[in-house]
């Protein structure tokens, strides 16, 4: 689904993404970790299209999208949810939901009709909430919901584009282990339905979902493979040793 | 229907309005109807920058500008038909037609260039375009230059209204203005209305879910400029008279207060900053000849202090009265 | 081709790029430091030119007047911020540019009520009011070529203040990571303070120096105003080497523009049709100037940060 190959971001002196290739099959759930710093932000501007690659390509479903711009590149079936929620906060979260099935049911061009009362964008962001636990509270401004509420809220905007693939940012950042499970079990029952990268340091997690792992260390991939492979690496461990973003 | 504070005064300010003329003709004070005019043609202009400054959050100071190719339109055409004795050129149909054509253009180019900046320097370019389309009409000679254009008739509508009396001219005044506050409700509910809204909500998370942003907001902004540009075309008729200041940078500062001590982004807010504007600018003037002195730090006091403008005071006051009232409600019951 | 008239415009657009460039110093300093747009900075231009009327006045000598007027601006300038643009800082865009138009109204009141709706005369000393040979006879006024050389020699201060001073460090900095600053011990509100003083005094030695050659008027801050907002455009907002580039840029084009396009344009068209088109085109040409560069580049020229 998703094929990085030699990579390559600087600013200035620093080397942000150095010589990075990966790939993602489809239906995985692939996870990206890595100590702080490693580049994951790096890494997601330049998949997102926020950030311009040195060089190196990016092939998504087989199309090389290094070039696309970053509202088309939802068109292309990736969507992604931000690491620090990035909703509309003075909108209902229905109407969140709503603006992002909105996005991919043809140009907005219309003048006349009231968008809150078209069952065609209305229906279908309701089960996206539903699917993320979210619709009783559709009716709420969406800057009132709660911290993890948000986090679920991302999910469903990014799932309500219809993609092919889903880059989460985080989605854990933030959340006691009561709303991370809530959102564990999110993820799973999307397994296989779609292909999700999965940017996480909550390494708990990390190791229940993922059907794959790469390790991202100074903007360079380390190792990719299944998860007991994984915790078994040398150089993974070495990379790890004192570092304290571990949580047992 | 619920009778809340806000609801009514709204009411009561439209159905206020509808009267004037005959209120001033009752108590023969037509000056009043004049005033008043004056008003509902810079509600209409405010009303179209709601669309893109309260609603979108497009920052742009270069509204006045339309104001002026509208007023011009009626001016260059009035023009000819007296002296040149070309007589459809001072056709009212005509003159908002071009009026239309011209301010969508300039919008479209204006937009074009400056909706690919942001922030501060959106502001900057706005002003700065309308600035130079002022000093275009200053520097031209043919058309008034720096002293305008007498009006010698108002423009001829075909017979079917007859806007030489200041009393029709109201009415169409008014027309427009509803209007447009009805176009401005449908538009704003509108997918096209939501895309804009969240562009001024979360941009950048508009671009993620895939709107190609600057596409619908430049469609907004030239919406907003045509809709002052018949703004324009009233307001000429309105005064007889084109002169290049009623496109001057500090008019279109006047139409953002405007927008602003209304309510930012609500459907009646800019009616109701504009009649307070110009009423506060009748009051103090008549107080003092100084009263920009007091004008300029109240207007300081409002931006510091009454963030949602008067109709964010209103929908206080709704709060206020529902809580009160669903007190009242337990007691009886 | 008229060589004189060449040189002489030439002057005049590099006298009126300096102009331009001691005004878009202090904007672009105060915007890209505190962030803050103001509107009220051609107040700041209007005040140097009436302080230093009433100095001169005063005193009777032009360069008392001028000398008082600059800490008379400065002052000026520190005490406005602190009473009505402190709140301003964390506010967004467009309430800084509402409040700041109130000011302007506010302050061209202030200036009625004081000295009154007729426009002031600053005479200027006889040492300054000739005119001094240049060479091939060629003959350009005293004052203009002293007001090139105050702006260049302006210009070098500031480079040295930014570059070389602690001062200067401060403003680098401020400008990059306010918080970071605070937590270093520097007194914020203390640096903005000082930082929207000096823009003042720029502000107000660009006022006094026109002073003498334009009509101290009422409203004289505005018009230059907008000009010196398209400099900052097209400079890139917040850049100092910037906004002297393009300050001369605009300064230039805009004077040879006027001096010249209906000679360039009868060229090409009848003299009829230059006539009429040249007058508005002259005016729109540093309009078209900035929208040329930001087609190319969005962030002007030299875009501080590569933001």
């Amino acid at each position: 689904m998703l094929k990085v190959d030699s990579l390559f971001k600087s600013f200035g002196a620093l080397l942000a993404t150095d010589n990075l290739s990966f790939q993602v099959k489809k239906g995985d759930i692939h996870a990206i970790i890595g100590p702080n710093g490693a580049g994951k932000t790096t890494l997601i501007g330049q998949l997102t299209g926020e950030i311009e690659s040195d060089s190196g390509s990016i092939l998504f479903d087989g199309n090389n999208i290094s070039g696309v711009p970053v509202h088309l590149r939802s068109a292309h079936g990736l969507a992604r949810s931000f690491q620090i929620s990035n909703i509309f906060h003075d909108m209902t979260t229905w109407d969140n939901v709503a603006l992002a099935v909105q996005a991919h049911a043809g140009h907005s061009f219309h003048f006349w009709k009231n968008a809150s009362q078209e069952q065609e964008l209305r229906r279908p962001a309701i089960e996206f909430l539903a699917m993320v636990g979210l619709e009783n509270r559709a009716k709420f401004v969406a800057g009132q919901l709660s911290h993890g509420e948000h986090r679920q809220l991302e999910i469903a905007m990014a799932l309500a584009t219809n993609p092919k693939m889903l880059l989460l940012d985080e989605p854990m950042a933030g959340m006691g282990p009561k709303e991370s499970q809530a959102i564990v079990k999110i993820l799973q029952n999307l397994k296989r339905k779609l292909t999700i990268l999965l940017i996480e340091h909550d390494m708990d997690v990390v190791f229940t979902l993922a059907d794959r792992i790469t390790v991202l260390v100074n903007g360079r991939g380390i190792a990719t493979d299944i998860p007991d492979a994984i915790k078994k690496n040398q150089k993974v461990i070495a990379a790890y040793l004192g570092e304290e973003s571990y949580h047992a | 229907m619920k009778g809340t504070p806000r609801i009514i005064f709204i009411v009561i300010l439209m159905l206020g309005l509808g009267v004037v003329p005959l209120l001033a003709d009752y108590f023969d004070e037509p000056f009043y109807t004049v005033m008043f005019s004056r008003m509902l043609i810079l509600s209409i202009g405010a009303v179209s920058l709601n669309l893109i400054l309260g609603f979108g959050g497009m920052v742009s100071f270069g509204h006045a500008v339309y104001l002026g190719i509208g007023s011009y339109m009626v001016g260059i055409g009035t023009m000819h038909a007296v002296e040149d004795g070309i007589e459809w050129m001072a056709n009212g149909f005509l003159q908002i037609t071009l009026a239309i054509v011209f301010s969508a253009l300039t919008g479209l180019v204006i937009g074009a260039i400056s909706l690919r900046t942001r922030g501060v320097y959106f502001i900057m370019i706005t002003l700065a375009f309308s600035q130079m389309l002022y000093f275009v009409a200053v520097g031209n000679e043919r058309y008034g230059g720096d002293d305008g254009l007498s009006l010698y008739m108002r423009s001829d509508f075909n017979g079917l209204i007859d806007i030489t009396n200041d009393n029709s001219l109201y009415y169409l005044n008014f027309v427009i203005l509803l209007l447009s506050l009805y176009l401005s409700h449908r538009l704003i509910n509108s997918r096209f209305g939501m895309v804009i809204r969240g562009a001024k909500s979360n941009e950048q998370r508009m671009r993620a879910i895939g709107f190609p942003v600057f596409r619908y907001q430049l469609v907004a902004f030239v919406i907003a400029g045509t809709i002052c540009g018949i703004a324009g075309v009233l307001s000429a008729n309105q005064t007889e008279f084109v002169n290049p200041s009623v496109m001057h940078w500090t008019r279109s500062g006047d139409l953002i207060i405007m927008t602003v001590l209304g309510g930012l982004g609500t459907l009646f807010g800019p009616v109701i900053g504009a009649v307070a504007f110009l009423f506060l600018e009748e009051f103090l003037s008549g107080i003092t000849e100084y009263w920009q002195l007091y004008f300029g730090p109240m207007l300081v006091l409002v931006v510091i202090f009454a963030r949602g403008g008067i109709d964010g005071m209103l929908v206080g006051l709704d709060k206020w009265w529902s809580r009160n009232s669903t007190v009242k409600n337990e007691e009886i019951d | 081709m008229n060589w004189t008239l060449l040189l002489e415009q030439t002057l005049n657009g590099f006298q009126f790029g300096i102009l331009l460039f001691l005004l878009a110093a202090g904007l672009t300093l105060i915007f890209g430091i505190m962030d803050l747009i103001n509107l009220a900075h051609g107040s700041l231009y209007m005040m140097g030119a009436y302080f230093a009327a009433t100095f001169t006045k005063w005193t009777g000598s032009f360069l008392l007047g001028a000398i008082l007027a600059i800490p008379a601006c400065m002052a000026f300038g520190m005490i406005v911020e602190m009473i009505a643009l402190r709140t301003l800082y964390t506010r967004n865009h467009l309430d800084q540019v509402l409040a700041t138009f109130g000011l302007i109204l506010f302050f061209n009141e202030f200036v009625r009520l004081i000295w009154g709706p007729i426009g002031l005369d600053i005479p200027l000393p006889e040492v300054l009011n000739g005119s001094v040979e240049l060479f091939l006879g060629i003959r350009y006024p005293a004052f203009r070529l002293v007001i090139i050389a105050v702006g260049i020699l302006v210009a070098f201060l500031l480079y040295l203040l930014v570059s070389r001073t602690k001062l200067g460090m401060l403003i680098r900095a401020g400008a990059s990571n306010r918080q970071m600053i605070s937590a270093l011990g520097v007194n914020i509100n203390f640096l903005y303070t000082i930082v929207f003083g000096l823009g003042a005094a720029l502000a107000g030695l660009a006022g006094l120096m026109a002073g003498p050659i334009m009509t101290v008027e009422i409203g004289m801050g505005e018009g230059i105003l907008i000009i010196t907002l398209v400099v900052i455009v097209i400079g890139g907002v917040g850049s100092i080497k910037g906004a002297f580039v393009a300050a001369l840029l605009v300064g230039l084009i805009d004077t040879l523009g006027r001096s010249f396009l209906p000679d360039i344009l009868g060229l090409f068209f009848s003299n009829d049709v230059a006539d009429t088109a040249a007058p508005a085109i002259s005016s729109m040409l540093i309009y078209l100037l900035m929208a040329l560069i930001l087609a190319i580049k969005p962030q002007g020229l030299f875009p501080p940060r590569g933001a």
